[in-house]
């Protein structure tokens, strides 16, 4: 079930909601538990057995760790155990045919492709359940006893697909009590319907005109309609990606709970360490603090650095998709921050407006890295982006997409969020009817699609 | 620190009020089995079992279910249509506005094996039969391309069919395939006016010049048009208008000549006329012709022996009939809903000539041509 989905709207969330408001306290998580156990089978009914496991295997660890505080072996032991159940999933159900493939390839020989469809969310729901081992095998958080409320943890529905990779430091507390307060829940009901709006309104829409351009023979498409496609990809990415977490974020203010911001005007950055520091937020510090800085981070010298940097750039790639080309945009970035660490940082820093248009433009190149799968369609789509191929195609394009193009990039820019904070707030009024509008305006849109799939679903 | 103005939570009262309300309505509004607009049967409840459960198929059709079914589907997608208008959109659901209200269909690309695998099929069949006409009926875009939005370049559909031309021309066939050239004869016409607005097929005048010429090259005398019962039928809305809505869009009329035909049966059915007088009066006026697209539906006037094949889709729903004026049966099959083969039809009626006229994009599209073959 995806959030932008009547069923989750009209009939999941009310239901939810209710039983979960009028569950007295100490049965809220296990209501919450359940409930997100049913979001998650809806969607995959046979994974569920794995996702239990999940829970009882992490669970599991962390009491073990419980019973050895000092036992240095057995303590090295449970950690492992979880790292290796966990990796051993991910790796098992999202890299496997493509292991096979690539040693298929080198040696010639010819494996047969195995069924596997990725269970929903495993990417995340793998980090954030291996966040609290580690941190409780590093004795940050003290191990949780009692198993609905870390059941609740792992298989929280708002996060639970795709992000924000809550780890369980940041809902410990509020695990064992949170308040819900009419503010709070005001809070997340304008995240929520923000979020949806950015996916259903925005994201969709010029994602529509990615689609298009995918779907064009690219030895006939023109140059200005190779930028406009990387434009619109940029947009959709952000907008569909973006909005989800907000859309979780706010569901979890629904609910009592805080998550970590995932996303902070990625595109205003002024260099792409500045990108990724507002870029899928969860996911850059998860790699910063669970690899980066065990690796040694920056204080083992330049060399021991850039190979710390390479690790964590070829994973965050890799992390993203079972295919060469993510390890390609991964790498990508990894080149580009090296280059600019040592080389332009002192350039960049002293002309703002160049580095912004020099990091737009290297972050259209990557996402189309990062949206076309094949390398001979990847390197014709860049001939067509830097050899100059005339055409009028990009005129319908721009006059049919334009105001949609314009009103994302608008909305990638705190402007709007800076005008609506300064008058919105003092115009109760004014902001229900605007969220008012998106929320059925929403409705409308996903009522006339049938087929309303993530990008970011099957990650 | 109390606060002396109790505090109001509009937005709560809003988003839960909006959730709770549609909820409840969508769960009491009746039934809908049909939806006239989109000219299809709507979703039901699935049906549960473990089965469906675990294979993913229920919960997949359960969401069908409650789109199809959604409180107030309609208006919700007439909404959708408007605000794109108001993004200054072009285009809705695969739809394009074209200029004078013209509507036109997206048609970017289309499956070229499968045009190929039809294409032989169509070969196989006109060297058993022998004297086999064929022809395809270009979208009318390709008639009209100044219509199309500035820039927008669609599939194209007239290189393809110059390239059937030349494979038919080139004699694999044997000569046993006589091929018209339909997209020659309505452009020489000069008429601009040969399709509908708001639907995808063509109107009765680019039917007839196509009669006009089938006649011509079969030698046969084609009735003047003048002498033909034109009949209009107003508010027309055709599939095209029921994919985007476009707010302001004028109907269609829908014209077709009125012959009239001594017996009509569709699929073995008797029927009291060769249209359906009901349909006039819903949104579907087009699926009156013919009823829709029955299997075998055979027009006679008398019982002589003339006899025409005529394999067909929806484009030839009101051409079929014309015929009629040259033939003393007309046997049209539509293969979609033809499951067994023609031998014995074949064999057993003896036809006179054999029509084979297609739609390009139907040509391109349909996996049923096989059943020629049978």
């Amino acid at each position: 079930m995806v959030f932008s989905s009547l069923l989750f709207l009209f009939r999941f969330l009310p239901v939810c909601l209710l039983a979960y408001y009028l569950a007295p306290k100490r049965l809220k998580n296990l209501v919450l538990m359940l409930a997100s156990l049913f979001f998650y089978a809806w969607g995959e009914v046979r994974y569920l057995p794995i996702m239990l496991a999940s829970i009882l295997v992490d669970y599991g660890c962390g009491q073990g760790l419980k019973r050895f505080p000092e036992n240095k072996a057995m303590r090295r032991f449970f950690l492992g155990l979880s790292m290796f159940f966990n990796l051993g999933m991910l790796f098992f159900f999202k890299y496997t045919n493509f292991f096979l493939e690539n040693i298929g390839a080198l040696t010639g020989l010819s494996f047969p492709q195995m069924g596997l469809t990725l269970p929903l969310g495993i990417s995340f729901y793998t980090f954030q359940t291996m966040s609290y081992t580690i941190d409780v095998y590093l004795k940050k958080v003290e191990p949780e006893d009692n198993i609905i409320d870390f059941g609740a943890f792992v298989v929280l529905f708002p996060q639970l697909i795709a992000g924000p990779i809550v780890k369980y430091s940041d809902v410990a507390k509020e695990l064992k009590s949170r308040r819900l307060t009419p503010d709070g829940l005001t809070e997340g009901v304008r995240l929520f319907i923000m979020g949806l709006g950015s996916k259903v309104l925005i994201a969709n829409n010029v994602g529509a005109l990615w689609t298009d351009v995918e779907g064009m023979a690219l030895s006939a498409i023109s140059t200005p309609m190779a930028w406009l496609g990387a434009l619109a990809f940029s947009l959709q990415i952000y907008f569909d990606f973006s909005g989800y977490s907000l859309m979780a974020i706010g569901l979890g203010r629904m609910l009592g709970f805080n998550f970590p911001q995932n996303f902070n005007y990625p595109y205003t950055a002024v260099s792409i360490t500045d990108f990724w520091r507002r870029w899928h937020m969860t996911l850059s510090s998860w790699f910063r603090e669970y690899v980066y800085i065990p690796l040694g981070g920056n204080r083992a010298g330049t060399a021991k650095t850039i190979r710390n940097m390479l690790i964590v750039w070829a994973a965050t790639g890799f992390w993203h998709g079972a295919s060469w080309n993510f390890v390609l945009w991964g790498l990508f970035f990894f080149v580009m921050l090296v280059l600019e660490k040592w080389v332009l940082a002192p350039f960049m820093d002293k002309h703002r407006l160049l580095s912004r248009v020099w990091v737009l433009f290297l972050l259209l190149l990557s996402w189309m890295l990062f949206a076309i799968t094949d390398f001979s369609r990847l390197a014709e789509y860049f001939t067509r982006m830097f050899v100059f191929t005339g055409g009028s195609d990009w005129l319908y394009y721009l006059r049919c997409y334009g105001v949609s193009l314009l009103l994302g990039c608008v909305l990638s820019m705190p402007v709007l969020k800076k005008l609506y904070d300064k008058v919105l707030c003092r115009h109760p009024a004014v902001e229900m009817l605007l969220l008012a509008g998106v929320l059925l305006l929403s409705t409308a849109y996903l009522v006339d699609a049938t087929y309303n799939p993530f990008l970011y679903f099957r990650f | 620190m109390k606060t002396k103005k109790k505090k109001t939570y509009p937005l709560l009262w809003l988003f839960f009020g909006f959730l709770l309300v549609m909820t409840v309505a969508d769960l009491c509004v009746p039934f809908r089995s049909f939806s006239d607009m989109e000219n299809r049967y709507l979703a039901g409840a699935p049906k549960f079992s473990l089965a469906a459960l675990f294979d993913g198929s229920y919960t997949r059709k359960y969401e069908t279910y409650v789109s199809d079914q959604f409180v107030g589907r309609d208006s919700w997608i007439t909404a959708k249509s408007h605000s794109e208008s108001a993004l200054l959109k072009t285009e809705n659901n695969g739809i394009v506005y074209g200029k004078d209200g013209r509507l036109f269909e997206k048609y970017t690309s289309y499956d070229e094996g499968q045009l190929e695998r039809n294409l032989d099929f169509i070969a196989q069949f006109a060297n058993k039969q022998g004297n086999v006409t064929f022809s395809v009926v270009p979208s009318g875009y390709v008639l009209m391309p100044d219509a199309l939005p500035y820039g927008l370049t669609l599939a194209d559909q007239e290189t393809a069919l110059l390239n059937i031309e030349k494979s038919f021309s080139e004699n694999i066939f044997n000569g046993a395939v006589r091929w018209i050239d339909t997209v020659g004869l309505l452009r020489a016409s000069g008429e601009d006016d040969l399709y509908y607005r708001t639907d995808h097929h063509w109107r009765v005048r680019g039917a007839y010049l196509f009669y006009k010429e089938f006649c011509t090259e079969k030698g046969l005398v084609p009735t003047p048009a003048e002498s033909l019962p034109l009949r209009e039928v107003e508010g027309f809305y055709g599939t095209y208008f029921s994919k985007c809505k476009r707010a302001g869009t004028p109907p269609d009329t829908l014209t077709f000549y009125d012959i009239p035909v001594d017996s009509v049966t569709v699929d073995g059915v008797e029927k009291g006329g060769w249209y359906d007088e009901t349909l006039f009066e819903k949104r579907d006026k087009y699926g009156a012709l013919l009823y829709g697209n029955g299997g075998l539906t055979v027009l006679k006037n008398g019982d002589g022996p003339r006899k025409l094949l005529l394999i067909k889709d929806s484009y030839s729903n009101a051409l079929a009939p014309l015929f009629l004026e040259n033939y003393d049966a007309v046997y049209v099959v539509d293969l979609r809903s033809f499951p067994k083969g023609l031998e014995e039809l074949c064999r057993s009626e003896n036809f006179t000539d054999t029509l084979i006229l297609y739609s390009f994009q139907n040509l391109a599209m349909d996996t049923n041509l096989y059943r020629i073959t049978l």
